[in-house]
C-alpha cells in the first residue's frame, strides 16, 4: 500500500497539537476535575478487588479505566493520561474510518469523536472506563475486520457479543453497529448474518441483566453512569456512515475542500473544549481538592480571588477564614447562603457532590461523630462506593480518636494503594508515637474532641457546637462557627447569649460582624447604657451603625441606596438577605 | 456472574499454591514458643461444622512468613507455606469429612527478622452436628438515615461464593431489607423493598406477591418480619423510627421509636390480625413465633417521651398465645424476662427451633443495640428458665443480631469485635447439653486483617438450600405499582 507523505505529515501534525492541546486544556483550564476524580476512586492491589469487577460488565474497561484513575493524584499526570487516551482515541478513530472507506479526510473526522469525548472527561460521573470502553471496542473491530474468512468472522462476531459485553459493556454496541455497517458496505457477503449479530447483540443485555442485577437502561449503559456520555460513539458511527456512503469519492478532495475540512473541524474543536470549561465546578474542585492536600493559603487566596456565590464556596472560604482567625471579621465579605455556607447540608435532598466533602468543617471542628458520619456517606454516594480521600479522612478520625482499630481498618486499606501508602505509613508513625508532640496537628485535633454527651439532630448544628465549647472552651474554630451560624440564621437572641457566654472578655477586641450584629441587638432591644459600655465596640464600627441606621430609615427598606455605603457589612445581611 | 468469578478463584488460589510450593522455604534453626500462635481471624480452639469453607488465617504481627501444618487426629494432613495460610478447599473439605467429630491440630511456624519461631499447636474441633447450606444477609455501609449501594447477599457455607440475591439497583432510589425465612425455608421468604416503589415481597412455595401491609388501623407497613412455622402467617412489628446523635464520639448514634405496634399477616386470607395487647401505647417490637407456633414472643417497652427520656425505654422479654386455627391471641402478656427491673433492655429474641431457648440481645436500653456497645448476647433456657450472658461468645464491643441453624445445633451473630466499626459474622455452636464453643469468624478468601469492605453485615439468616428469587417478576410487579393490599 502507498503511503503518501503529505498524509503522514499532516496526522502527525494532528497528533502533535491534539495532545498539546488537550495537555495544555486539562493541565491548566480543568486539572481539579481529574483530581477529583482519583479522589472518588481507591485502587487496590489486592485480588479480591480484581474480582469484583467481574460483578458488573464491562469488566476489562472498568479495571484499566480505574487502574489508571489513581495516576491522576499526581500533578500534571492526569492531562498527560487524558492527552494519551484521546491521542489513542483519535488514532482508532482514524483506523476505523479508514477501513470504512473513508480517504484524505479520515485524520480531520477522526477528532470530532475524540473532541466528544473532550466535552465529558471533565464532568464527575464520566470515569477513565469509558473511553477504555470506546478503544476497546474500536481495536476489537479492527481485529474482527482483518479475518478474511467469511465463516471465521461469522463466528468471532458472534462469539464477541458475549465476550465484548463482559468486557467492555456498552462499548460492545459500538463494536456490532460498526461490524454490521462493514458487513453490509464493505465486504457484502455477510449482511444477513451481521443482522443477526445486531439482533443478538441488543437482545443481549437485557437477557443478561440479572445476572448483573442491573436494570435494563442500566444493562444496556453499563459503565456509562448517563445515556449522553456516549456521544463519541454516535458521533464515530454517524461518520462511519458518512465514510462508506461516501467511499467512492474518497480520491476527490482538493486542497480547497481539505482546507474548509480543517476550518470547520478547528472550530468545532475549540468550542468543544470550550463548552466543557465550567469555571464554577473547577474553582470549587480547586477549592476542595487544594483543601485535601492542605493547601490552606492557596484556599484562603482562591477563595478571596474568585468570591464565587455559591454555598461550596462559601464553605471553604469560610474554613480557610476561620483557621487564620478571620471568621467574625471578615464573614460577610464573601457570599453567605445562610447556614449552607458553614456546614454542608447531609440528608437524603442533599447531592453526593456536597455530602463528599461535608466532613471537612466537622474534622476540622472537632466534632469527630459528625465528621464520620459525612465521611462515610460521602464515600458511599460517590460513584463507585469507595473513595481514597474519605478513607484517608476517616482513618485521620479515628486517629484523633485515638481508637487504633479503626484507624488501622482504613490504614491497612491505603497500604494496598500506589500513592497513598506512604500517608498511610506517617499516620501510623503517628497513632503509635510516645512523643505526641511531634505531631502537633493531631495534638490539636484531641484537644478539641467532645467529652460531654448530648443528644442532636444530624442538622442541629449549634448542639453539636455547644458540646465542643462545653468540652474546650478554647475551641475557637467552634465559638466563631457557633456564632457565625446564628447571625447567618438571623437567630439574634442566640447570637447574644452565646457571644456572652462564649467570646465575651472585658476590653478585649470584638471582630466586626459580632460588633455589627451585636449593635443591632442591643439597638433593637433598647439595652442601657450601662451594657452598652460592656463590649468594646470600636467608635468607628458605632458612628457608622448611626449612618447606617438613619440611611437605611430614610430609604424605607430600598436596597441599592443603603448597598452602595454599607455592603459587606451585617447590618446589610441582616435587613436584606433572604435565609431559608 | 458467580460462576466466572469462583473459576477465577481457584485459578488464582492454584497459581499461588504453586508458586508458593515452588518458593517454599527449609525451616532452619527453629525456636520453641511456649505460646499460642497470634493468628488472626482467631481460629484457635474453636468448634466448626465438618462443610465449613476453610478457615484461612494469617499471623497477626510483623511475621515474613508462616509455615502450617494442620493434621487431623482421624488421619490426613495438609501443609502450606507463605505469607497467609490460604488453604486449598479441596485439601481441607476432604480432611475435615475424615475427621468429622474429631480434631484437627494445627502447627504455626512463623518466620521473623531474627528467623522461625514454632508455636504451641491449636486445636480446631470438627462438630458432628451438620450446619445449613449457607447464609443469607444484607450488606450495607453503616450511612445512618440515607442509604446509597446495598443489598441481600447469599454465601453458601461450604465455599466463598457470595451471591447476590437483591440489590437496590434494581428499583431506583430504594432500600432493600428485612428478609427473612420460614426457619431457614428458602421456599418462604419476606423481605422489603422501601422507596417510591416499594413493597414488601412474599415468596410462598414458588408464588410471589408484592404486598401492602400498610392499612387503616397500622403504624406503617411492618418491619422485622417472623414466619410461622406453618407458612401460613408472618408476624410483623410497625415502628415509627427516628434517629438522632451524640455529641460524644463512643455512643455515635441513637435509634428510638416514636411509637411501635405488632400485627400477624395471614398469607391465606390476606388479612391483618392483631390484638390490643399489641398495640398499647407502650412500644412493643421484635416479633418472633415460638417453634410450635402456639406463641408469640415479642419485646415489650412502657411508654416514655421521646427522645427525652431515652435511656428510660427498657424492654422486657414478652410472650402472648396465638391460636393458629383462628389467628386469634391470648387474653394475656407474660414476662418472661424482666430486664427492666435488671436496668436493662432486650432486642432480636430468637427461640431455637427445637424450643429449648431463646437467645437475644441485651443492652443498657433502647430497642437498636447495633449502636451499643456493651450490647451483648444472653441465653434463656426455657426448660430450666436459666437466663445468662454468653460470656463464651461476648466481647468487648458490640453483640447484635443473631439467628438459628435449622438444627438449632449453631447460631450466627453480628459483632463489632474487629475494628468497632463494621458488623462482621461470628458462629458458635452449641451441643444438646447447653455448652456453647468459642465462636469463630465466617471464613473468608484473604485471612488477612486487610478488609476491603466498607459494609457491615446486617441481619444474618441462615437457609437450608439456595434461594432462588425471579428478580424480572419482582422488578416488573414493583415498576408496575400493583400491589396486593392486606385488609
Amino acid at each position: 500500500m502507498k503511503i503518501d507523505a503529505k498524509d503522514i505529515v499532516v496526522s502527525l501534525l494532528i497528533a502533535i497539537l491534539l495532545v498539546m492541546g488537550s495537555f495544555l486544556f486539562f493541565q491548566f483550564a480543568q486539572p481539579y476535575a481529574l483530581f477529583f476524580k482519583e479522589q472518588t476512586q481507591l485502587f487496590l492491589f489486592t485480588s479480591e478487588y480484581f474480582l469484583s469487577y467481574l460483578d458488573k460488565p464491562g469488566t476489562l474497561a472498568c479495571l484499566v479505566g480505574d487502574f489508571l484513575t489513581q495516576f491522576l493524584y499526581l500533578r500534571g499526570a492526569g492531562a498527560l493520561v487524558v492527552s494519551l487516551f484521546l491521542l489513542l482515541e483519535w488514532i482508532m478513530a482514524f483506523a476505523v474510518l479508514k477501513r470504512l472507506g473513508c480517504g484524505t479526510l479520515a485524520p480531520l473526522w477522526a477528532l470530532l469523536p475524540v473532541f466528544a469525548e473532550g466535552l465529558f472527561l471533565a464532568q464527575l460521573y464520566y470515569t477513565l472506563a469509558i473511553p477504555v470502553t470506546w478503544l476497546l471496542a474500536m481495536g476489537s473491530f479492527l481485529c474482527y475486520s482483518a479475518i478474511r474468512r467469511r465463516w471465521l468472522a461469522l463466528l468471532a462476531g458472534i462469539v464477541s457479543v458475549p465476550f465484548l459485553y463482559s468486557l467492555t459493556g456498552a462499548g460492545m454496541f459500538l463494536f456490532v453497529l460498526l461490524l454490521f455497517l462493514y458487513e453490509i458496505y464493505r465486504r457484502r457477503g455477510l449482511a444477513g448474518a451481521a443482522l443477526l449479530i445486531l439482533v443478538f447483540a441488543a437482545a443481549y443485555p437485557y437477557l443478561i441483566r440479572s445476572l448483573y442485577l442491573l436494570t435494563a437502561t442500566q444493562a444496556y449503559l453499563y459503565p456509562l453512569a448517563q445515556g449522553r456520555y456516549g456521544l463519541s460513539a454516535v458521533v464515530l458511527l454517524l461518520l462511519a456512515v458518512i465514510a462508506v456512503a461516501l467511499s467512492s469519492q474518497r480520491d476527490k478532495v482538493t486542497a480547497r475542500t481539505f482546507s474548509f475540512h480543517v476550518l470547520w473541524i478547528l472550530i468545532l474543536g475549540i468550542a468543544s473544549f470550550v463548552f466543557a470549561v465550567d469555571k464554577e465546578r473547577e474553582t470549587n474542585l480547586a477549592l476542595a481538592s487544594e483543601a485535601y492536600f492542605g493547601n490552606w493559603e492557596r484556599v484562603y487566596d482562591l477563595a478571596e480571588k474568585e468570591k464565587q456565590p455559591n454555598a461550596l464556596a462559601t464553605y471553604y472560604a469560610n474554613i480557610s477564614l476561620s483557621r487564620r482567625g478571620e471568621l467574625g471579621d471578615r464573614l460577610m465579605e464573601f457570599y453567605q447562603p445562610g447556614g449552607a455556607g458553614l456546614f454542608l447540608p447531609v440528608n437524603p435532598e442533599a447531592n453526593w457532590f456536597t455530602i463528599f466533602f461535608s466532613s471537612d468543617v466537622h474534622y476540622y471542628l472537632g466534632d469527630m461523630n459528625m465528621a464520620q458520619h459525612s465521611a462515610m456517606l460521602g464515600m458511599i454516594f460517590s460513584p463507585r462506593h469507595r473513595s481514597s480521600r474519605m478513607v484517608k479522612r476517616l482513618a485521620e478520625i479515628h486517629l484523633a480518636l485515638g481508637d487504633s482499630a479503626a484507624a488501622e481498618k482504613y490504614l491497612r486499606l491505603l497500604d494496598a494503594t500506589l500513592y497513598h501508602k506512604k500517608w498511610a505509613a506517617r499516620m501510623r508513625d503517628a497513632l503509635y508515637s510516645e512523643q505526641p508532640g511531634d505531631y502537633p496537628w493531631l495534638t490539636q485535633q484531641k484537644e478539641r474532641l467532645t467529652t460531654t454527651d448530648r443528644l442532636r439532630r444530624a442538622a442541629d448544628y449549634p448542639a453539636a457546637l455547644e458540646a465542643l465549647l462545653e468540652s474546650n472552651p478554647e475551641n475557637l474554630p467552634a465559638r466563631d462557627y457557633l456564632l457565625s451560624y446564628h447571625l447567618l440564621t438571623k437567630n439574634m437572641p442566640a447570637f447574644k447569649a452565646a457571644f456572652d457566654r462564649y467570646a465575651k472578655t472585658k476590653g478585649a477586641y470584638i471582630p466586626r460582624a459580632y460588633s455589627e450584629a451585636l449593635l443591632i441587638y442591643l439597638a433593637a432591644t433598647n439595652a442601657s447604657e450601662k451594657e452598652f459600655k460592656t463590649y468594646t465596640f470600636d467608635e468607628a464600627v458605632v458612628k457608622a451603625f448611626a449612618e447606617y441606621t438613619a440611611l437605611y430609615e430614610e430609604m424605607k427598606g430600598r436596597l441599592e441606596p443603603v448597598r452602595e455605603r454599607f455592603e459587606g457589612t451585617y447590618w446589610m445581611y441582616y435587613h436584606f438577605a433572604e435565609v431559608n | 456472574m458467580r460462576t466466572i468469578k469462583e473459576y477465577l478463584r481457584i485459578g488464582i488460589a492454584a497459581l499461588a499454591l504453586c508458586l508458593l510450593t515452588a518458593c517454599a522455604e527449609q525451616l532452619k534453626d527453629v525456636r520453641e514458643v511456649m505460646e499460642l500462635p497470634a493468628i488472626y481471624p482467631d481460629y484457635t480452639g474453636v468448634t466448626i461444622p465438618a462443610t465449613l469453607a476453610p478457615l484461612n488465617f494469617s499471623y497477626d504481627g510483623p511475621a515474613e512468613r508462616i509455615d502450617v501444618v494442620i493434621e487431623g487426629t482421624r488421619g490426613g494432613k495438609i501443609h502450606l507455606q507463605g505469607k497467609t495460610a490460604r488453604i486449598p478447599a479441596a485439601k481441607w473439605q476432604s480432611l475435615l469429612q475424615q475427621n468429622k467429630g474429631g480434631q484437627l491440630n494445627v502447627t504455626v511456624v512463623a518466620k521473623f527478622d531474627d528467623g522461625w519461631r514454632r508455636f504451641v499447636p491449636f486445636p480446631i474441633y470438627i462438630s458432628d452436628a451438620p450446619i445449613d447450606y449457607g447464609l443469607v444477609y444484607r450488606l450495607v455501609a453503616p450511612g445512618y438515615e440515607v442509604y446509597s449501594q446495598m443489598g441481600i447477599y447469599e454465601r453458601d457455607l461450604s465455599s466463598f461464593s457470595q451471591k447476590p440475591l437483591i440489590e437496590n439497583t434494581l428499583i431506583a432510589s430504594s432500600c432493600v431489607n428485612c428478609h427473612s425465612f420460614r426457619q431457614t425455608d428458602s421456599e418462604y421468604v419476606s423481605l422489603h423493598v422501601r422507596g417510591k416503589q416499594g413493597g414488601t415481597v412474599l415468596k410462598t412455595n414458588g408464588e410471589t406477591d408484592i404486598l401492602d401491609l400498610k392499612t387503616a388501623e397500622t403504624l406503617g407497613r411492618g418491619v422485622y418480619p417472623y414466619w410461622h412455622p406453618s407458612g401460613r402467617f408472618v408476624a410483623y412489628s410497625q415502628n415509627d423510627t427516628r434517629q438522632v446523635f451524640h455529641a460524644r464520639d463512643d455512643k455515635r448514634v441513637e435509634v428510638f421509636d416514636l411509637s411501635s405496634d405488632l400485627t400477624v399477616y395471614d398469607v391465606v386470607n390476606n388479612k391483618i390480625l392483631t390484638s390490643p395487647l399489641l398495640s398499647t401505647p407502650g412500644f412493643e417490637t421484635y416479633p418472633a413465633f415460638s417453634p410450635d407456633g402456639q406463641s408469640l414472643y415479642f419485646c415489650l417497652a412502657d411508654f416514655q417521651n421521646m427522645p427525652a427520656a431515652y435511656t428510660d425505654v427498657q424492654y422486657n422479654l414478652c410472650r402472648i398465645a396465638f391460636d393458629a386455627e383462628t389467628g386469634r391471641f391470648g387474653e394475656q402478656v407474660d414476662t418472661l424476662v424482666c430486664a427492666a427491673a435488671m436496668g436493662k433492655s432486650v432486642s432480636f429474641p430468637r427461640p431455637s427451633y427445637d424450643g429449648k431457648y431463646i437467645l437475644y440481645t441485651l443492652a443498657d436500653y433502647g430497642n437498636f443495640s447495633i449502636w451499643h456497645k456493651e450490647a451483648d448476647l444472653w441465653l434463656l433456657d426455657l426448660r430450666t428458665g436459666e437466663n445468662r450472658p454468653l460470656t463464651e461468645v461476648n466481647s468487648d464491643d458490640t453483640e447484635s443480631y443473631h439467628s438459628w441453624s435449622s438444627n438449632s445445633r449453631w447460631f450466627v451473630f453480628s459483632s463489632r469485635r474487629d475494628d468497632g466499626l463494621y458488623t462482621r459474622l461470628y458462629l458458635a455452636s452449641i451441643d444438646a447439653d447447653g455448652k456453647v464453643t468459642k465462636p469463630f469468624k465466617l471464613p473468608q478468601q484473604d485471612g488477612r486483617r486487610q478488609d476491603p469492605s466498607f459494609y457491615s453485615f446486617n441481619i444474618p439468616e441462615f437457609t437450608a438450600a439456595p434461594v432462588e428469587l425471579d428478580l424480572r417478576e419482582i422488578e416488573r410487579d414493583l415498576l408496575s405499582g400493583k400491589r396486593r393490599k392486606a385488609e
